[in-house]
This record gives C-alpha cells, sequence and structure tokens, in this order.
C-alpha cells in the first residue's frame, strides 16, 4: 500500500471497477485504514474461532448416539419446555404490564419501570438466590406455601420456570413497551370513534399494529429462558430429568462427557442462529407495522 | 346559541383552553345540513371536531346531538368517543391496516354490536337472515350494502396498503357511515388526494354527504370545497367565528382577509358617511345608497378595476386613483396585478391588455371603480347573516 503521507498530488491507481463503483455510489472508497481494520479483524477473531472450535471438535460421527443418551434428550425436552412455558407466562403478563408502563402515568411509575428491567442487568445469580430467599422454604414467601399448602417450589420444575421467567421476561416488557410508545395512536383514536371500547382498541388494534415487536420480543424471551443458567442452578439445582437444563447439562457434562458436552452446545448454538436469523427476517424487523 | 334548531341536530358551545390556544365557538347543525368549517392552519377546526367525537373534552361549554348532551364542562358529563354515535373521517383516514377494506368497514358495526334491527334500516335484508347471531359474520353483513353503495366491493379484500387515494379515501367514508353514526365529521377529507382525483371524489362525496341524514360537519382550508359541498359555511380563524353564512353570502361579503383572499376579492374596512367611504387604509370610495353608517366593509372584484397609463379623462367612473405595480402574477388565463396605492389593491387583466400597456413591476398607473361594483356592508352585521 502506499504512504498516503506522500505529496498531495500523488496518485494512485483507480482500478475500472472501483472507478464504476464510486461513479454510480456517489461515495468515497470502501476500504477500512488500517488502524481500524487490525482491531475489527482482532474483534472476528475472537469472536468466530471459538465457535469454530466447537464445530472442529464436535464427535459428528457418533452424534446421533450421544443426544439420544437420556441425559441429554431429557436436557433438551426440559429446557423446550421450561422456556415454552416461561415465554407464555411471560407474555400473558408482560403484555399488560408493557401497556401499563407504556399507557398509564401514576406516581412511582418510573420506579416501577426500572425495577422491571433490573433483571436485564442483574447478575442472574443473584436472582436465583433472591427466588430463593421470597420463594424457598424459609423464604419469607415461600415458608407459608410450605406450611399452608405444603407446596415447595425449590429445586422443582416449576423452579426452572419461574427462574426463567424473572430473567426473560424483561426482554419482552421492553420491547413490546417500546413499540407501544412509538405506535401511531391515531389508529386507537381513530378504533374509538368508531365505538371501540378500551378492551376491544386493545385486543383488535393496538396488538395486531405491535404484532411484529411482539413476536420479536417472544422469541427474545425464550431464547433468553433457554439458555439461562445463574438464576436456574441457584434456585432449581441440577437434578437430571427434573431441574437440570441445557446449559447446566452443558456445564456438568464437560467433566464426565466431553462430546456430549460439545454435542449439546451445538444444538444451543444452531437454535441461537435460527433464533437470529428469524429476528432479521421481515416480519420480525420490530417496530410496528404501517 | 341558535334557538331554531332546538333540541334537534347538533348544538355546541365550544371552549377549548390549551396553553396559548383557546378555542372559542358556537356551532350549530340542523339533521342533513352540511356545515363547511373554514379557517386557516391552526384555527381550531380540527380541535373543534376532536370535541364534537369526544377525543378532547370541554374546557368550558357544552355539547348536545338530538337533544342528548355529549359534553357538559358545567355538570361534569361527557360521554366518552367510543359511546358517541359519531362517524368520523380523519384527514389521513387511518384505516386499520392490518385488516382488509371489509373488515375495516365492518369494524364499527362489530363494535357497536349492530345486531340485525339495525341492519335491517340499511337497505339490505341480510342482516337479519343471520339471526341473532354477533360478530364478525354480523359486522361483514352490514358492511356488504356500504361496499356496495361506495362502490368497493370488488376490493373488499384489499388491504388498506394496496388502494389509491380516492379508493381509501371512499373506504374511510363507509367505515365512518357504516357505524350507523347520528353526526358525521370529516377532517379535511380530500386534502390527501391530488388534484385530479380530487374532483371526481369530491363529486361522490356531494352525492354521499346529501344522502346522509344528520348533521355533517366538514372542516377545510379549501374554499372551492367548501362551496361546493356544504349548506353554510363557518370561518374560523385563531380559534374564533369570524363569518358564518351561505356559501354565497360568505362569498359576496368577506368579513375578514383571509376569507377575502380565500374567495378572490379586495377587502377594506372604513367608516361610511353618506355615499362616501373613508378608508383606514388610506383613500377614500365614493359607493352605492347603501343605508350604512360607521364601520363598514368595501369588497372589490379584482376584475371589476379598470387599469390606465394615463390619468383618465372625466368619466361617469367615479372612483379613480393612482397607484404602483408592486408584481405580476400570470394566473391560468389572466394576470393580476398587485398594487401599492390608497387604497391597494389586486388587480385581474388579460395577458393581452399587459402586452399592450406595456405594465411592468414599478410602474405607476391609474384604477378606475365604478361605485356599483362596490359591494357594501356593516362591520358587525357579517356574523349575523348565518340565515337561520
Amino acid at each position: 500500500m502506499k504512504d498516503e503521507a506522500g505529496s498531495a498530488t500523488a496518485s494512485a491507481r483507480l482500478s475500472p471497477r472501483e472507478r464504476a463503483r464510486r461513479v454510480t455510489d456517489g461515495a468515497g472508497p470502501r476500504s477500512a485504514p488500517i488502524p481500524l481494520l487490525v482491531p475489527a479483524l482482532v474483534g472476528v477473531a475472537f469472536l468466530v474461532i471459538p465457535l469454530a472450535g466447537l464445530l472442529l471438535r464436535a464427535p459428528w460421527g457418533s452424534a446421533w448416539e450421544i443426544l439420544h443418551g437420556s441425559q441429554a434428550t431429557e436436557a433438551l425436552k426440559l429446557s423446550l419446555w421450561t422456556s415454552s412455558v416461561a415465554t407464555a407466562i411471560s407474555l400473558v403478563v408482560g403484555v399488560p404490564l408493557a401497556w401499563v408502563l407504556a399507557r398509564t402515568d401514576f406516581l412511582g411509575l418510573r420506579v416501577v419501570r426500572a425495577l422491571v428491567t433490573l433483571p436485564l442487568v442483574l447478575p442472574p445469580v443473584v436472582g436465583g438466590v433472591a427466588l430463593l430467599l421470597a420463594f424457598g422454604r424459609n423464604g419469607f414467601l415461600g415458608q407459608y406455601l410450605d406450611q399452608w399448602f405444603g407446596i415447595t417450589i425449590p429445586f422443582s420444575p416449576t423452579a426452572v420456570v419461574m427462574a426463567e421467567t424473572f430473567v426473560a421476561m424483561p426482554f419482552l416488557v421492553v420491547t413490546v413497551e417500546g413499540a407501544l410508545r412509538t405506535a401511531d395512536r391515531g389508529y386507537e383514536q381513530a378504533a374509538a370513534t368508531l365505538g371501540a371500547t378500551r378492551m376491544v382498541v386493545f385486543w383488535r388494534v393496538t396488538l395486531p399494529l405491535v404484532a411484529p415487536s411482539l413476536a420479536a420480543g417472544a422469541v427474545l424471551c425464550w431464547a433468553r429462558a433457554l439458555g439461562e443458567f445463574g438464576a436456574t442452578i441457584t434456585f432449581a439445582g441440577s437434578f437430571p430429568g427434573r431441574t437440570q437444563t441445557m446449559p447446566i447439562a452443558v456445564y456438568y457434562a464437560l467433566e464426565t462427557d466431553p462430546d456430549a458436552a460439545i454435542l449439546l452446545s451445538l444444538v444451543l448454538l444452531l437454535v441461537s442462529v435460527v433464533v437470529l436469523v428469524a429476528l432479521r427476517d421481515r416480519w420480525l424487523r420490530g417496530g410496528v407495522a404501517r | 346559541m341558535n334557538p331554531g334548531t332546538g333540541g334537534e341536530g347538533l348544538v355546541a358551545d365550544v371552549e377549548v383552553r390549551r396553553g396559548p390556544f383557546s378555542l372559542r365557538a358556537s356551532v350549530t347543525a340542523a339533521p342533513g345540513e352540511v356545515l363547511a368549517v373554514l379557517g386557516p392552519n391552526g384555527a381550531g377546526k380540527s380541535t373543534l371536531l376532536s370535541t364534537l367525537a369526544g377525543l378532547t373534552p370541554l374546557s368550558g361549554g357544552r355539547i348536545s346531538l338530538g337533544g342528548v348532551t355529549l359534553d357538559d364542562a358545567d355538570s361534569g358529563d361527557f360521554v366518552e368517543a367510543a359511546r358517541r354515535p359519531v362517524g368520523f373521517v380523519f384527514q389521513d383516514y387511518r384505516l386499520f391496516p392490518h385488516l382488509s377494506v371489509l373488515d375495516n368497514v365492518a369494524f364499527s358495526p362489530r363494535a357497536r354490536g349492530l345486531g340485525s334491527g339495525r341492519a335491517r334500516r340499511l337497505g339490505s335484508g341480510r342482516g337479519r337472515r343471520l339471526g341473532s347471531g354477533r360478530g364478525r359474520a354480523e359486522g361483514r353483513a352490514t358492511a356488504y350494502p356500504w361496499l356496495a353503495r361506495l362502490g368497493l366491493a370488488e376490493l373488499a379484500r384489499r388491504r388498506p396498503a394496496d388502494l389509491s387515494g380516492g379508493q381509501a379515501q371512499r373506504v374511510a367514508l363507509a367505515r365512518a357511515l357504516a357505524g350507523d353514526p347520528a353526526l358525521l365529521l370529516l377532517d379535511e377529507p380530500l386534502s390527501a388526494l391530488d388534484a385530479r382525483t380530487r374532483i371526481d371524489v369530491q363529486t361522490e362525496l356531494k352525492r354521499h354527504l346529501s344522502g346522509f341524514a344528520g348533521p355533517c360537519l366538514l372542516v377545510t382550508h379549501d374554499p372551492l370545497e367548501a362551496l361546493v359541498l356544504a349548506d353554510r359555511l363557518l370561518v374560523l380563524e385563531h380559534g374564533r367565528v369570524v363569518q358564518e353564512g351561505t356559501p354565497a353570502e360568505v362569498a359576496r361579503r368577506p368579513a375578514t382577509d383571509y376569507v377575502a383572499r380565500l374567495v378572490g376579492l379586495n377587502l377594506y374596512s372604513g367608516t361610511a358617511a353618506g355615499p362616501h367611504v373613508a378608508l383606514h387604509e388610506g383613500g377614500a370610495f365614493v359607493v352605492p345608497d347603501h343605508h350604512e353608517r360607521g364601520e363598514v366593509l368595501v369588497a372589490l372584484r379584482p376584475s371589476a378595476v379598470v387599469v390606465s397609463t394615463t390619468p383618465p379623462a372625466l368619466s361617469s367612473v367615479r372612483n379613480t386613483w393612482p397607484a404602483t405595480i408592486a408584481g405580476l402574477t400570470l394566473l391560468t388565463d389572466r394576470v393580476r396585478l398587485d398594487l401599492v396605492g390608497e387604497p391597494s389593491a389586486l388587480v385581474d387583466v388579460t395577458p393581452a391588455a399587459v402586452a399592450e400597456l406595456d405594465l411592468v413591476a414599478g410602474q405607476r398607473v391609474w384604477l378606475s371603480a365604478k361605485a356599483t361594483e362596490l359591494e357594501v356592508y356593516g362591520a358587525d352585521r357579517v356574523k349575523g347573516v348565518a340565515g337561520e
């Protein structure tokens, strides 16, 4: 490459193709200067090499047998249904919550919003400890559940769902709240003049209009629930078949059965890629349908 | 308030205070009457509609429709928008993008639970045959006749995004009418259309409005639209009613500069004494016998003024005064001269006259207008010419 600090009139060769492109775009060069390019490449390498390692080390030949080994299948099943239930709960509770945060005004609204979104930044293990202290056998709610109803939550599949919901629901709430804020209220006004009560407006106008964001929020929420580790292992433990989800299974398998750990990781990687593609897809582009 | 309308139709005493803006207007509209609300941007036209629809509550005053109170700031009574028998056609239509044309039009019948009883009144037996079942099917059954009436039957399955401007406008009208409203509100219904479509839709709209039984309010800033569509005009400026009357009255005797400009007239205010009117901006007119005393308005058509390059010789024309050409604008078939003098005036001449007289900006000319071309009327009488 030429020294750019040369004389002002120093000319460099411009390939016909590059020349044509610049003429068409009316834009400047598309290559990156070295001081920006090198760190960028380092960053890409750092993020991609580990994933490549996963692919290279995978025991492709015996993949089927390993994944059908009882432990792995059970973990996969447990993860799928608990994260789906967690997403369902998040939808039922989180969408109304998002609506309240976006559309109402009351004293302390901002505090509520901050508290609700706290799990986004809270270390999950702290969430697990908190859940344990609240719903554990000696927790301030859990002790009554135990005494009065004989219900014990910790270290059960219910605890898995609760831990995942705790960590994942804010993703849905934040996404949907944003969409509700930017949604064109004009449609809701129009619906009102057409005789629609507030609940009819919500079901027939507001929800369909934010449907793309709703779907995006649900997918994000589900993906986050699927990958949940810290809160789950703290609050639900790691009982194979009962509370041992995929990420936890991966963690334990790494010591006993590295091949299984790698394959389970690949499954999670595949799910992540699918989610990413889905989120990039047109119907999930976020925002509001126009 | 206008006693002529009594409990019938729309009787509204509207007051809205919002920061520095305030709207204060008395509006009445009889059943079957189309009232155009005309005014510049920010005059409060849309706010007025919004209060009638129940989207904005009143700060003061009262709204009643057919004798039923919809809003009363004193007693606190307020009927929510969803419970008002009002149809609203928005400027941007606001068709629900996720619903088909059919379901857009069926929205209101469904939301209002318009059953078979109402559907029957709408001229189709379809609703009756469906029996007592409510919801989607019945809403659609009520919507079909409206689609047919507005020529939208073939578009029933389309999404709003796939409609042309004129089609979307018709769907918006059908959607508002399908809810069987007692009051119809249209906010600049044609402003989103291009000029060519507007003429077609305007003619069609007039037909549909004349078929509507209740009072209808049409907000516009296009005087032609108001003249064509409305039975009566109400001019709103800075949140106040400045003129009310039939289109012909408003067009002939504008009350403010804004209205005069809209209808293309020169308007002067002055003090009348016998056949002489001393104009406030300087100059004077000799006017026909008018029996007016004190403050008057004088309207003068731009085409009624004669332009000459030399002082005219003795003639029967009573008003002659010098002026300077400040500008020339070519309108479609004539040239409009902007003249500064005492008084200033807009004057229309033919392009041929401009060429023959060599008229250019900055030139000094003489204007003359026959006294009989001047329309003189009392400044205080304009608001009351509603003629009810």
